[in-house]
Order: structure tokens, then C-alpha cells, then sequence
């Protein structure tokens, strides 16, 4: 096992890994850019956990800052904290953070070819990957890189462990990244748009063999995308951000088929659908999204919202149950027209 | 025909011989050459990008073409406008033919045929104002701008008059995209290729950009060559629709046949991998996972291009899988009536949106 056993993850039930009222800004010559502001939750072990929203909307912020990857400065974090097990990453020294990134925590990029080393080797980059984590040979971590490239489906692995990043092919080089981040079997995988570069014959492959580890593993996957069919097809639950919060939070049901926030509603019924008679228009979204360094009052959809009141305007909408939602759920959306979502959702499904 | 036709009727697009196309495309090839050596240069291979690709687009009717990266359809639509110069093959456009014509004569017929690029940021000039970008276009194809012109032109792609001093970085990718849209139509062109206009934006601006395309063609009767890897995009979009293997089309249909009915495997293949955003039918789909990836196009496999990656290829006996090791299978009619054709010497139909 990897040299972060020390690291007790036996302790008290808690969530693998929770992420508790998180805030990240950013110092801007045009004003504090919220990035992300006051965000929480929680993926459990073989849970498929989808952050959704559009470019900007403050879903990757998030997941970097997990892994410490957002410098500070110019980002600060006013509050929050990260749990793994119900211990604290964001207190730990930097050097035990060190150990358990990359080991109890892994994240696959989505554009593999500015994520892996261009002068080194393939089979290198996964070995140094094994041999930071854990105390092996050369030759052991050799070992594990080749068994790894075989695990996440690459023909011919003795070969391709020879091999730079730019004889891969997109989707190759999409499964080294996964291998890479497979090497110390971690407990959470974090995925940023893992197929977004790739066509969708290979992105099919992708998500069956990141389904496959998760199953073989037990690994909570944490899947950032703006592709809804991506998510429908894999996440067990979702969060929908908008402008650097959770406007949205349920399973993948609830959020599919009983959407209670405008924005929700908004992008479902924007996408033209396959598998349903073709609408003689699409219906958009109005406007842009804002600029994180200036956020509309209240609700920040608000100025394209087609349920806009002067409530909206007013205070910023908390997560709330949702009405009539069973006592064990826990979906929950910050719009004050939850209701009137509800209804345009069921005429719309009516139709 | 528009793209507005009722879809009950399900001939929309199909061939109408009564018509000239508005765009004629005849066997279209583009071959890349391979050049190795440091002071002689010397060709020692091709890469076949465009390998034979014929096509029919009627006036008022949008095609598209589709495909993985790597399959040619980007470089069909270059050929088509002479951006790349064909290595063979006719293209027409209202009669004209376009591969024969001098330099100065296709400068002339480029005021008919337009293109919309993909990334909205690479495509626009940063250091010129959007007035100066769209008063370029007037200046280059000899036509006049007057006070009003650029004012109306922003005005028709959903913008204010008065953003048309600003620069390209002042403006979202959603924006720029309609900017774009408005370069292309600026000279009130017959024919325009979109190559994958809505693929950079957000999901929620993709919807403003398809209706605005939407609208211009039927106000404008503009005719569309609409190049997508999104096939739920171009299911809304498409009166028929190309799809592209290797540089070559392996099935052409319209938009209905295609989706509800494909015959080639890949077709089927390439909608089965399209995720629908349905939790519950998601979970009920049997996708098509295809191995690995494109072959390298300088080096195609024989007989068959696509039998490498093929689900059927693998089920064949050894006596039927030799005919697509050694024969290339022709487009053939594969439906009940003309107009849908298909590349398989085993095609038949296969339900895969929802099944």
C-alpha cells in the first residue's frame, strides 16, 4: 500500500471526501473575482458525484483547489475547508497534503496533451508517479506502470511504455492520464471534463473503462462537465453551479426529471434531444453568463431568468429542500419560483 | 425546401431531380503528399484525406457532414470553397463550376459561397475593430459599404450598432460567433459552410446560435454545408446528413432516415455513442463501443476502411469478412425509396436511439 496508510481512513463514519462552504477569489485589477463562493459537498466511496455549469461557473476552481493547485496569491480562501475522512486537508501541513495528493486523491485533466510531460517518457511519467507515492524500486514502479497501461485497455503496453506523449493518439493518451492517475489506488478521482477533447466514439470508451475501475475499485469519482449527456449517462447525483455556487443539488433523477431551479430547467430545455420529435426551435437561454467580478444582485441568473420577480433581485436564494421531496432526499435548489419551475417543467414534459 | 418542412412527410431533401443543386460535389479527392529528405524533397506517401466524396446540396437546404476528427469532413468543405486546392474532382455551385475558375474569377464566386469557422477567437483579426473586419470583406469583394450597412448587418445576427467599434476581445465567444455569422453573410451569399459553428460555446448560447442560423436561412434563403461531431445538434439542424469514414462517405440519408433507420455499422456505432441527457433510458441503451482508434489515412486498411473498427466485421464467418478485407463496398441504396444510401456490403437497419 501506498506510504499515506498513515493517514487513518478507518476513523468515525464520515463522508470520504466533503467539501465544506468553500470560497476562492481571486484579486483582479477589475475587483474580486468569486470564483467560487460558498460551496459545499460531499462524494462517498463508489459514488459517481457530477459538478455541473457552464464555462466560468466556478466547477474546476473547486476541484483544484482540493489538490492545491490554485495558487495563493492571487487566490485567497476566505472560508472553507476540505475533508477527507473527516480530517482536514487544508490544514495539514503542506507536506502531509503532498502525500495524499496523488494517492488518496487523483485528478485526470482534460486535455491530456498539455497534462503530460512532452520530453518524457509515458512509462516514465506513471513509474515517477508510483515511486513519489511509495517506497519502490525502479524496476517495481516499471513493473506497475506496464500493468497499469494494461488495466486501462492500451494495446501493446511494453511497447507504448517506450513511447513520448506525442505517438499517442487523443484517446491513448486519455488512458495513460487515467493510468497515471490509478498508480497508488486512489480513494477519490477527480475529473475535469475527461472526454470533453475527445470524439464520442472514444469518449464511450473513456466512461466505460472509468466505470469499470470505479467498479473494480470502489473509487468515488467527482466528474466536472458541462456535457449533460455525459452526466445523465454516469453520475448517481449532481450539482448544478451558476456564477461560483450550488444553485441545484440532487440525484441524477431528481435533477432530470423534477429540475426546481430556473437555471436547471433552462439548460434541459435548451438541448435539442435525439430521442425526441424534433422542436421546430430551440429554446435558448437568454443573454450571458455575467462576469464573475460582477454578479448581478440577488439571484445571479436573475437578469436571464424567465421567472424573474423583484424577490430575485432582492436577497441571494439559499439551497432549500424542495417541496414535496421525500424526508431522505436530499435535492435542493436556491430559487425563490420553485414552484412555477415545477409546473413549466410539467407542461414542457406534457407536450 | 427549408428546414422548417413538416417531418411527416419525410422526403425533406430528398434528391429532387427536377432541381439543379445549389452545390454539386463529383468525386471530390484531396491528397495530402508526404515529404521526406532534407535538400531533395521527395514524396513517399500520401494521405488520402478526401478520397472520392460526392454530394448534392439543394437551395434552401442544410447538409451535414459528420464524422470523428481525422475523417476528412473539414477538409471536404475547404476543397469544396478552394481554401485547399481539390486534387481532383468537380464542384458546382448554381451551375458554376468552381474548380475551374482563374484566380480572379473564383474571387468573384467567393461572394456566393461563405464560411463560418469553428473558434470564434482564433477566426477574428484582434488588432481590427469588428466595423473594419466587416467593411474588409465590402473592400476585398468590391462592393460599397454605406452609413447604414454594418449597423444592418449587426443588427440581423442579434447585435447592437454600437459594439461596432469595439474589438474582438470585448466580446464573449457566443457574441463573436455571431460576428462570424455576420462576416459570412455580409455579401448576401448563396452558399456558406458552417464548420462547427457551436462546438466552442456554452450550452446554453449553442441554442442561441443554431435558432439565429436557423432564422437567417429561411429570411435569407441561405444554403448550408453544416460540418458537426454533435449529432444531437445536427438532428435539429439538418434536412440530410453525410457521414464520413476515412475520407470517404459511408452513408447518406435524410435527417429522419438516418437517425431512426441507419444501415453502416459506423453510423450506428457513432449515434449509439452519443449520450442522451435521460437518466433512465441511458441506463436502459445498449451502446455501441467501438475499438480503438481512426487508422492512419495515409496507410488505410483494404477493401472495407472501416472493418478494423467493426462490430459486424467481428461476427461475420471467415468466408463473408474476406469480401471486406478485399472488396471496397460501394454507396448503394439501402432504403425502400432513392436518396439514402450506404457503404456496407452487410448493411441493415439497426435501431439505436433508444433500443
Amino acid at each position: 500500500m501506498s506510504s499515506a496508510a498513515e493517514i487513518d481512513l478507518e476513523g468515525p463514519p464520515a463522508p470520504l471526501l466533503e467539501v465544506r462552504d468553500l470560497r476562492v477569489h481571486f484579486k483582479t485589477d477589475y475587483g474580486v473575482v468569486k470564483a467560487v463562493d460558498g460551496v459545499s459537498w460531499h462524494v462517498n466511496e463508489g459514488e459517481t458525484l457530477a459538478i455541473v455549469g457552464e464555462s466560468g461557473s466556478g466547477k474546476s476552481v473547486s476541484a483544484m483547489t482540493i489538490l492545491g493547485l490554485v495558487p495563493s496569491p492571487p487566490a485567497t480562501f476566505p472560508t472553507g475547508d476540505v475533508f477527507l475522512r473527516g480530517r482536514s486537508l487544508l490544514k495539514m501541513p503542506e507536506k502531509q497534503q503532498r502525500k495524499l495528493r496523488g494517492s488518496q486523491i487523483a485528478m485526470i485533466f482534460q486535455d491530456p496533451l498539455t497534462a503530460l510531460n512532452p520530453v518524457f517518457k509515458v512509462g516514465d511519467q506513471i513509474a515517477e508517479m508510483v515511486r513519489v507515492h511509495q517506497d519502490v524500486t525502479k524496476g517495481v514502479a516499471r513493473k506497475r506502470a506496464l500493468d497499469l497501461l494494461g488495466e486501462v485497455g492500451i494495446p501493446n503496453p511494453a511497447v507504448r511504455l517506450n513511447q513520448y506523449p506525442h505517438e499517442f493518439s487523443g484517446g491513448m493518451r486519455q488512458r495513460a492520464m487515467i493510468a497515471m492517475a490509478l498508480a497508488n489506488d486512489p480513494h477519490v478521482l477527480l475529473a475535469d471534463e475527461p472526454t470533453t477533447a475527445l470524439d464520442v466514439t472514444v469518449q464511450a470508451q473513456i466512461m466505460a473503462l472509468l466505470e469499470k475501475l470505479q467498479h473494480e475499485r470502489n473509487t468515488a469519482i467527482v466528474l466536472i462537465t458541462h456535457d449533460l449527456g455525459v452526466v445523465a449517462s454516469h453520475a448517481d447525483r449532481i450539482n448544478v453551479m451558476y456564477a461560483g455556487k450550488i444553485v441545484e443539488t440532487g440525484t441524477a433523477d431528481e435533477i432530470f426529471y423534477q429540475p426546481r431551479h430556473a437555471y436547471t430547467f433552462g439548460l434541459l430545455s435548451s438541448l435539442p434531444r435525439m430521442d425526441r420529435s424534433r422542436q421546430e426551435r430551440l429554446v435558448p437561454i437568454t443573454g450571458l453568463p455575467p462576469s464573475l467580478a460582477n454578479v448581478p444582485r440577488g439571484c445571479a441568473f436573475h437578469p436571464r431568468c424567465a421567472f424573474a420577480s423583484d424577490l430575485c433581485v432582492q436577497d441571494v436564494p439559499e439551497l432549500r429542500p424542495v417541496d414535496g421531496s421525500a424526508a431522505a432526499s436530499e435535492h435542493r435548489a436556491a430559487c425563490v419560483h420553485s414552484d412555477r419551475v415545477a409546473m413549466a417543467h410539467d407542461e414542457r414534459v406534457a407536450q | 425546401m427549408s428546414h422548417g418542412a413538416d417531418p411527416q412527410q419525410g422526403g425533406v431533401g430528398v434528391a429532387e431531380p427536377n432541381h439543379q443543386p445549389m452545390l454539386e460535389v463529383k468525386n471530390l479527392v484531396k491528397h495530402f503528399p508526404i515529404r521526406s529528405g532534407v535538400f531533395i524533397k521527395r514524396t513517399v506517401g500520401e494521405v488520402k484525406a478526401v478520397d472520392g466524396v460526392s454530394l448534392n446540396v439543394y437551395r434552401g437546404q442544410t447538409v451535414a457532414l459528420v464524422g470523428e476528427s481525422g475523417c476528412g469532413k473539414s477538409t471536404t468543405a475547404r476543397a469544396i470553397l478552394r481554401l485547399l486546392e481539390p486534387t481532383s474532382g468537380q464542384v458546382a455551385l448554381d451551375g458554376l463550376d468552381i474548380t475551374a475558375l482563374g484566380k480572379d474569377k473564383l474571387r468573384k464566386a467567393r461572394r456566393d459561397m461563405q464560411i463560418v469557422f469553428q473558434d470564434p477567437y482564433a477566426s477574428l483579426n484582434p488588432r481590427m475593430t469588428i466595423r473594419q473586419i466587416l467593411s474588409e470583406k465590402y473592400d476585398l469583394l468590391g462592393s460599397k459599404v454605406t452609413k447604414a450597412t454594418i449597423g444592418e448587418l449587426l443588427d440581423t445576427v442579434g447585435l447592437a450598432e454600437e459594439y461596432a467599434d469595439r474589438y474582438p476581445h470585448e466580446f464573449s465567444g457566443g457574441q463573436r460567433q455571431r460576428i462570424g455569422i455576420a462576416r459570412a453573410i455580409a455579401m448576401n451569399p448563396k452558399f456558406i459552410v458552417l464548420d462547427e459553428p457551436v462546438s466552442a460555446l456554452d450550452v446554453s448560447i449553442q441554442a442561441q446560435i443554431v435558432n439565429l442560423l436557423e432564422d437567417l436561412q429561411d429570411e435569407l434563403g441561405l444554403t448550408y454545408l453544416f460540418i458537426a461531431h454533435d449529432l444531437s445538434v445536427v438532428r435539429h439542424i439538418a434536412d440530410r446528413v453525410a457521414v464520413m469514414y476515412l475520407g470517404n462517405v459511408v452513408e447518406i440519408a435524410d435527417r429522419d432516415d438516418l437517425f431512426d433507420r441507419p444501415h453502416h455499422p459506423y453510423t450506428q456505432a457513432l449515434i449509439s455513442a452519443v449520450p442522451i441527457p435521460d437518466p433512465h433510458l441511458e441506463r436502459q441503451r445498449e451502446r455501441i463501443v467501438l475499438r480503438g482508434d481512426v487508422p492512419n489515412p495515409a496507410n488505410p486498411p483494404s477493401g472495407c476502411r472501416f472493418r478494423t473498427r467493426c462490430w459486424k466485421f467481428e461476427q461475420l464467418s471467415e468466408s463473408d469478412a474476406r469480401r471486406c478485407i478485399e472488396e471496397p463496398p460501394p454507396l448503394l441504396q439501402v432504403g425502400a425509396k432513392p436518396g439514402h444510401d450506404a457503404a456496407c456490403h452487410y448493411a441493415s437497419l439497426r435501431e439505436v436511439v433508444r433500443a
